[in-house]
């Protein structure tokens, strides 16, 4: 039996875990126990009836014992599959607080590497898949020795003949468990694998059903699927004709267990036979003890091969979380500065430099840039010249690898964190919203964020399909992922969001991407409103957004190139004023 | 259970081996049975005959210990079998079964398909097509196998005594159908709330991952985060609440088995003892009513599976009993050279949405070997209108002609040779390069394959990788890059030669070079085509004849792009605001 480490790693988050796990095998156990007690009040009452020709009345108590000890083991069972299930809570709890915490410490830029969907599947699904093992096959895998044992002990105990016919096949536990065990494993991978194969196929073909129309194939396709399903039937077929063997094997072990302890008793009773029972008369009673308690002696191993798959799902799930898990974590931040806050916010970026991955072109080389308290600045640049990665870096969302950031003459590493995003407010270019009211997505749960600011901002934000002055626009449902808004009310809400935050800094990506005009001019017109000493900083690709702002910085290729007023940037006859002169509105 | 029937019927061609699969279910309860039983009879039998020297000396050994190692290998074989044969029945089944659903759902694709797109509908279909796989191994077999042994054990159990019969029936049938009815509709409703609490975690931690950076910029991730948990602490609850209802059944099913052998016992003693019959039934009787409870086990799982079977049913049906958009002429009454395409007064709202019109009073013209961009917002009902092209559906009002012959009067064969499509969700098939280009022209030779691949300038990339043609593509396509992936579906276009090409947004989701690069080497393959573009894109607008701006399925106006720039307002703004 392969260990499974990362298992145990997952086992290891919830240490209180192991004291249901243990409470769900000490049930096992007792009902263990009923199972020898049941089988020898059941021999008992049967030789009496039988053989003493005890009549039915006498027999009263022990039938009342004998339905006392079944309703008992019943009562066990429902113990154990509630504390394995309590030891499965306990651990897929933490494992989700865990991932969750992990992610949000690895930030939203890691998060969008991964994926939120595969996140998402890891999160639910992967992680409810532990369930089977922590809650069934665990246990069972410590009950399946116990059990045989006390049996087997048992047996021992009445005829070493029986006990042997048990037992001999006690040091072949392990090996028949690794039977089990290679045999469901091999039954499982193959058979997922050439099963998710052909579900993949076939999902494969009804995914390009619209193609295959297009080209007239989509009749071809039923000889296909016929194919592809017959393949996995052969396949399948062959791996399970070896996989049952297993526990064929078992249940033959069961069925020859049975047969033989009937065979030998039966010889013993007619006197063929005079061995193997102490020199003890031997009883009907002892008998049928002993040959009820056989099929008992190998149902714990069958029930743990009927869990068996659940140790596999567990098996991939836990590589997918332990794969998030142990991601190292980034160095911690000393966490002790704030910000310093003379009234507004000035940046300074002296020689910042950032690679993504070797071998890349750098998204930043070397950039400088002033950004005074109070200022309104617009970053101008084609997609690809390293807004973007700045953005980024100014967000907290990526490390600074070379270079230096201070805010307000402080270093930016060298502030707290969450402390630094309380002062930026940001408006990005595909905000997202949540299900909820518009209102709820503009506070975002703020408490501090009275009713009256909400529709302020919401005002400010020149929302006009949703522009709200009233309370009940406030309720309007955005939808999932705010699905029922357009991507240029999606900005409005995300700019409302900002005007209803007071921060220092702000932020804006492409703020008038998708607004028409009369929009755009009344966007631009609260943000000049919008409390003056703040600071603002707008990346676009738009020659004419940029104008309404204090001073334009060019980038290009990862570094500022030019930077001014307008004014300064058209004397200054550089590659701004070659943009503006030749027309074209739109960098690309 | 209505719903099950097209499915059981699947089950008619396998019927040979259904009942072998079932006979031998059978076999290996009886035999489990009978093993048991036999046992405990020779023992008693035995223990009596040994009471005296002269009855042990008669005693027949021989048949019931034959019997007993008999049972015993009936049982393991039978099992063995048994199992064999009702996967053999599942496999066959799983084929007839998405060969049935296919053939039903190919004439309604892509229409069904399309509208629901987004839901992750396909994954649904493919999981509960999963789910009725299950239809014969874990519901109909485990069910007429439990009928089987509780008719076996209660003709035996009759012929001692009736009485004896009735006790195993009441027991059998309150374990076999009562408990598990019991424990559903204990269940069920903590059932659908745990499904329900699934997705709505699902659907919000979806929405919190994808909007981290806002939420964390906004301190509201503590926030969300604590929702989450507490939606995952009713979760992991109602979990709790299901396995407390499944332990119950688990304690009762214990019980009720070894209470019913009991109780048989309590009733057979005086009865036995009255001489009703032979004394050493007793351990008979007791043990084959134990051994006959091991077929109501799998019962109860097998009901919660047939719930889940009855509702995946359901859900397909629906897919599958929906009409078909669109009804194709079995003979062609119309051909035509001329590639010119015209759409007349097209009126068109998707089924279900007629409140709200895709398309009204669309008028267009496009002569033959002439190029078309259709420009406008999303939503604005360009792809609509491309669809309509390629017949996905039929338009309410108004007439399609190619060459001046109306659409319906070609054969699907017929337009579908005429009119191609190269799209961003162009599929590429988890298969080799060569397969995935052979669904252009399925008997092309590889000569004909390599010049398309030279006309989509992907020869050189085909020649160096290392098993050529023969690579596989990837799931979608994921082995290749963004601009192969292009090519190749270009490529594939290509061997079908159709004169009519339908572009739509050919190069999204490609950076910027790439993009112009392929473009390049489509405009150099659009010679002599009539070709119709959906696409913002600038190097497209600038290249085409005409360029026909829509907005909220009306045509604003039609002219080439300049021309467009200087005159019509509404266009040059939306030009300068794409969201690039």
């Amino acid at each position: 039996m392969s260990s499974a480490p990362l298992l145990d790693r997952i086992q290891s988050l919830s240490p209180d875990s192991r004291r249901w796990a243990r409470l769900a095998i000490f049930l096992g156990g007792l009902g263990g126990v009923c199972i020898i007690v049941q089988a020898g009040l059941l021999a008992y009452i049967i030789h009496a009836a039988f053989i003493e020709n005890t009549p039915r009345e006498a027999l009263l108590s022990l039938f009342v014992v004998l339905v006392v000890v079944i309703a008992l083991r019943g009562l066990l069972a429902w113990g154990r599959e509630v504390s394995g299930q309590h030891a499965s809570t306990l651990i897929r709890r933490q494992v989700r607080a865990e991932l969750l915490e992990r992610l949000q410490i690895h930030g939203p830029r890691y998060v969008k590497d991964k994926q939120t969907a595969p996140l998402t599947n890891t999160l639910l699904d992967r992680t409810e898949a532990l369930h089977g093992y922590f809650a069934h096959y665990l246990p069972q895998k410590s009950l399946a020795l116990i059990v045989p044992l006390m049996i087997g002990l048992s047996a021992f105990w009445v005829s070493w003949v029986v006990g042997l016919i048990f037992l001999i096949t006690a040091p072949l536990i392990p090996f028949f468990m690794m039977m089990i065990g290679r045999g469901a494993e091999k039954l499982n991978q193959k058979n997922f694998t050439l099963l998710s194969r052909m579900s993949a196929h076939f999902l494969d073909t009804l995914q390009g059903l619209a193609t295959l129309k297009i080209f007239h194939r989509s009749v071809d396709q039923v000889e296909q699927i016929e194919k592809s399903s017959e393949r996995y039937r052969k396949g399948t077929m062959a791996v399970l004709r070896v996989a049952f063997l297993s526990s064929a094997v078992l249940e033959f072990l069961t069925s020859v267990a049975i047969a033989m302890t009937a065979v030998f008793l039966g010889l013993s009773y007619l006197q063929f036979l005079d061995f193997g029972l102490y020199s003890r008369e031997l009883t009907l009673q002892t008998g049928l003890f002993l040959l009820l308690l056989a099929p008992e002696f190998y149902q714990p191993l069958r029930d743990l091969g009927t869990h068996y798959h659940a140790r596999a799902e567990a098996m991939g799930a836990a590589q997918e979380i332990t794969a998030i898990l142990n991601k190292p974590l980034p160095t911690m931040r000393p966490t002790t500065l704030p910000v310093t806050q003379i009234p507004g916010i000035s940046l300074d970026l002296h020689q910042v430099s950032h690679h993504y991955d070797k071998g890349r072109r750098p998204a930043l080389v070397n950039l400088n840039l002033h950004v005074t308290s109070g200022e309104w600045l617009a970053i101008v640049g084609a997609s690809g010249a390293g807004k973007t990665t700045l953005l980024n870096l100014l967000l907290g969302f990526l490390p600074l690898q070379q270079g230096e950031i201070t805010v307000n003459g402080q270093a930016l590493n060298s502030l707290n964190l969450a402390d630094w995003q309380r002062h930026i407010a940001w408006v990005p270019q595909h905000p997202a919203l949540f299900d909820g009211s518009l209102g709820e997505n503009i506070s975002l749960g703020d408490p501090t964020i009275t009713k009256e600011e909400l529709i302020a901002a919401a005002g400010a934000a020149q929302a006009d399909k949703i522009a709200v002055t009233t309370t009940q626009s406030l309720d309007l449902a955005v939808g999932e992922q705010g699905n029922q808004l357009s991507g240029g009310e999606a900005r409005r809400v995300a700019l409302a969001r900002a005007f209803a935050k007071d921060a220092s800094l702000i932020l804006l990506d492409e703020p008038t991407a998708g607004l028409d005009r009369k929009n755009e001019h009344l966007i631009m017109t609260s943000l000049k409103q919008l409390a003056p000493g703040k600071t603002l900083i707008m990346l676009t690709h738009r020659l004419d957004t940029a104008r309404n702002a204090d001073r334009i910085a060019v980038m290009a290729d990862g570094a500022v190139i030019e930077q001014g007023t307008h004014h300064e940037l058209m004397t200054q006859d550089g590659v701004y004023a070659e943009l503006v002169n030749s027309g074209r509105q739109v960098l690309p | 259970m209505k719903a099950l029937l097209p499915f059981l019927r699947l089950l008619w061609p396998h019927r040979d081996w259904v009942v072998w699969a079932i006979f031998f279910g059978c076999l290996t309860i009886f035999a489990s049975i009978g093993l048991l039983a036999l046992s405990g009879w020779f023992l008693s039998a035995t223990a009596v005959a040994g009471l005296s020297i002269a009855a042990a000396q008669n005693f027949n050994i021989f048949t019931p210990s034959a019997g007993i190692r008999g049972f015993a290998v009936m049982r393991t074989a039978g099992r063995y079998v048994e199992r064999l044969l009702s996967h053999e029945t599942t496999l066959r089944l799983l084929s007839s079964l998405r060969v049935w659903f296919y053939r039903r759902i190919e004439p309604q694709a892509p229409a069904v398909l399309y509208r629901h797109r987004s839901g992750d509908l396909l994954n649904r279909i493919v999981t509960d097509i999963d789910t009725l796989d299950g239809l014969f191994i874990r519901v109909v077999s485990p069910s007429l196998v439990a009928l089987f042994a509780a008719c076996l054990v209660s003709v035996f159990l009759w012929w001692l005594a009736p009485v004896l019969a009735l006790v195993f029936l009441l027991f059998y049938l309150t374990t076999g159908v009562l408990l598990p009815l019991l424990s559903h509709l204990l269940g069920q409703h903590t059932g659908a709330a745990i499904q329900h609490q699934l997705a709505a975690l699902r659907t919000n931690l979806i929405e919190d991952l994808h909007g981290m950076a806002d939420l964390t910029i906004y301190g509201a991730w503590q926030r969300h985060y604590q929702s989450r948990w507490e939606e995952n602490e009713v979760l992991l609850k109602l979990q709790q609440k299901m396995a407390l209802i499944h332990g119950f059944n688990n304690a009762m099913l214990t019980t009720l088995s070894g209470a019913a052998a009991v109780v048989a016992l309590y009733v057979a003693i005086p009865i036995a003892q009255g001489g009703g019959f032979d004394g050493a039934l007793l351990a008979l009787i007791t043990f084959g009513v134990l051994a006959a409870f091991e077929a109501v086990l799998p019962l109860p799982a097998a009901y919660q599976v047939l719930g889940k079977i009855i509702a995946a049913a359901k859900r397909i049906r629906t897919i599958t009993e929906a009409p078909a958009p669109v009804l194709f002429a079995e003979k062609p009454t119309a051909s035509t050279d001329d590639s010119s395409v015209s759409f007349r007064n097209l009126d068109f709202s998707y089924p279900g949405n007629t409140q709200e019109k895709a398309l009204t009073s669309v008028r267009l013209d496009i002569p033959a070997q002439s190029s078309l961009a259709i420009v406008g917002p999303s939503g604005c009902g360009k792809t609509t209108l491309a669809h309509l092209l390629i017949r996905f559906w039929n338009p309410d009002d108004g007439e399609i002609c190619i060459g001046g012959e109306k659409l319906q009067n070609f054969s699907e064969a017929q337009l579908r040779r005429m009119v191609t499509l190269v799209s961003q969700k162009s599929h590429i098939f988890n298969a080799t390069l060569r397969d995935n280009l052979l669904i252009g022209a399925p008997t092309a030779t590889d000569e004909q394959i390599r010049e398309a691949l030279g006309r989509a300038q992907l020869e050189d990339f085909v020649a160096g990788l290392p098993h050529q043609l023969d690579t596989w593509a990837g799931e979608g396509g994921s082995r290749l890059s963004g601009g192969e992936a292009r090519r190749l579906v270009l490529a594939r276009a290509l061997l079908k030669e159709a004169p009519i090409w339908v572009l739509d947004e050919p190069t999204e989701g490609l950076d910027n070079h790439t993009r112009q690069q392929f473009n390049q080497t489509l405009f150099a393959n659009l010679q002599g085509k009539t070709a119709i573009f959906i696409t913002h894109t600038m190097d497209v607008l600038e290249q085409v004849d005409r360029v026909c701006f829509m907005e909220t399925g009306q045509i604003v106006a039609c002219a080439g792009h300049q021309d467009l720039m200087s005159s019509c307002e509404s266009y040059r703004h939306f030009i300068e605001s794409r969201p690039d």
